[in-house]
């Protein structure tokens, strides 16, 4: 969002997009740790509500929940995650009954468990740096 | 001058980004920011705006729900993470379709759009001195000057002009389209007037050559909007 000052530059790991996220971003490192913060807690806080539907069986509540969080992973660069999260709101779509896709739910819970750690471990890379240049 | 704009966004982060973009680019205010389509509806039935940013899935009513019940027509910019939206899209004429997230550089792009369809449609408009109708088993050329109102009649629809009244087999919310926006406005469920024809609006009433014609709350803040008040 801004020039990026090259010596001041925050190198993303390997794990994210970082030519998309340098674009987004540019050097405003601390609006970088703004979105990566707010990612991990809302997709923390869905995560139960999701929980609670699918127990319930409610595949279209279910399916609205994962809408939701998708555009977030993009938001942090984790653009294959996205795209899982796309194919299992499809899933969802496409599920007569919460059993249906029982497998898949576990899967893209296990993924996005994962995606969490990785954007929790980059969110105090990112603070590190704000606090390296202050 | 800056245009004025709402999101429509049920995603805080995205929600943020876009306000970011507009105080960024300096040409884009924004008025207000709604998580939900009924919430956003209100605020449109009181107020115009020129752009909305608008999310297609959200709780409650979806933003093409919205659209179908604004009563004027500002530029819609979809933000979604959806593709499957597009034919939609191109059905809704909207002006462009972000796909979440996108970039600043994206961001304007469909500014440049804005830019142009508020420049063609100003153009379109500015040719179109006339419609034909069909009445009395034949198409009548009418002047947009001509004509001071139209007026629904249940299936049918009444032109009025000065010396004569037009009956034709259509619809407001049809004409609402094919008028020429820069001279005609819908301000009543019934009504589309000849904003060059009204000589004097009291409270919710309009006056035109001795026709008095409502002006329904909903419609209300686009008209002062059109009118030229000094």
């Amino acid at each position: 969002m801004q020039n990026i000052d090259q010596e001041n530059a925050f190198n993303f790991s390997p794990r994210f997009n970082a030519a998309f996220l340098y674009e987004l971003y540019g050097g405003d490192v601390k609006t970088a740790v703004h979105i990566f913060t707010e990612t991990y807690n809302q997709v923390n806080k869905e995560l139960v509500l999701a929980a609670e539907y699918f127990k319930q069986g409610d595949t279209a509540a279910l399916k609205k929940v994962y809408h939701k969080i998708k555009p977030l992973f993009g938001y942090v660069g984790l653009d294959d995650v996205q795209d899982m999260v796309q194919q299992f709101e499809d899933a969802c779509l496409k599920a007569l009954h919460a059993t249906d896709i029982q497998y898949q739910y576990n899967t893209i819970n296990e993924t996005i468990t994962g995606a969490l750690e990785n954007i929790k471990t980059e969110t105090e890379r990112l603070e590190a740096h704000i606090n390296k240049r202050a | 001058m800056k245009f004025s704009s709402v999101i429509v966004e049920d995603l805080q982060v995205a929600a943020d980004f876009l306000k970011k973009f507009c105080d960024k680019c300096g040409q884009v205010d924004v008025l207000a920011h709604f998580t939900n389509a009924e919430d956003a509806l209100k605020f449109l039935t009181e107020n115009v705006v020129d752009i909305i940013f608008l999310d297609v899935e959200m709780p409650g009513a979806s933003g093409f729900d919205l659209m179908d019940q604004l009563v004027y027509h500002p530029q819609i910019v979809l933000t979604t993470s959806k593709t499957e939206y597009a034919y939609d899209a191109f059905q809704y004429n909207v002006t462009d379709y972000l796909k979440k997230p996108f970039t600043y550089q994206r961001f304007l792009e469909a500014l440049q759009k804005v830019y142009k369809k508020r420049e063609t449609d100003g153009i379109e408009a500015e040719q179109e001195d006339h419609i034909f109708i069909k009445a009395d088993g034949k198409l009548v050329r009418l002047k947009n000057d001509d004509i001071l109102f139209i007026e629904s009649m249940g299936d049918y629809v009444k032109f009025v002009t000065a010396d004569k009244k037009y009956i034709t087999h259509n619809t407001i919310k049809n004409l609402e389209t094919k008028v020429n926006p820069q001279r005609f406005l819908k301000v009543h469920r019934s009504y589309i007037v000849n904003l060059s024809r009204i000589e004097d609006i009291q409270e919710n009433v309009l006056l035109i050559k001795g026709h008095s014609i409502p002006i329904s709350k909903a419609h209300k803040a686009r008209v002062m909007q059109k009118i030229n008040i000094v």
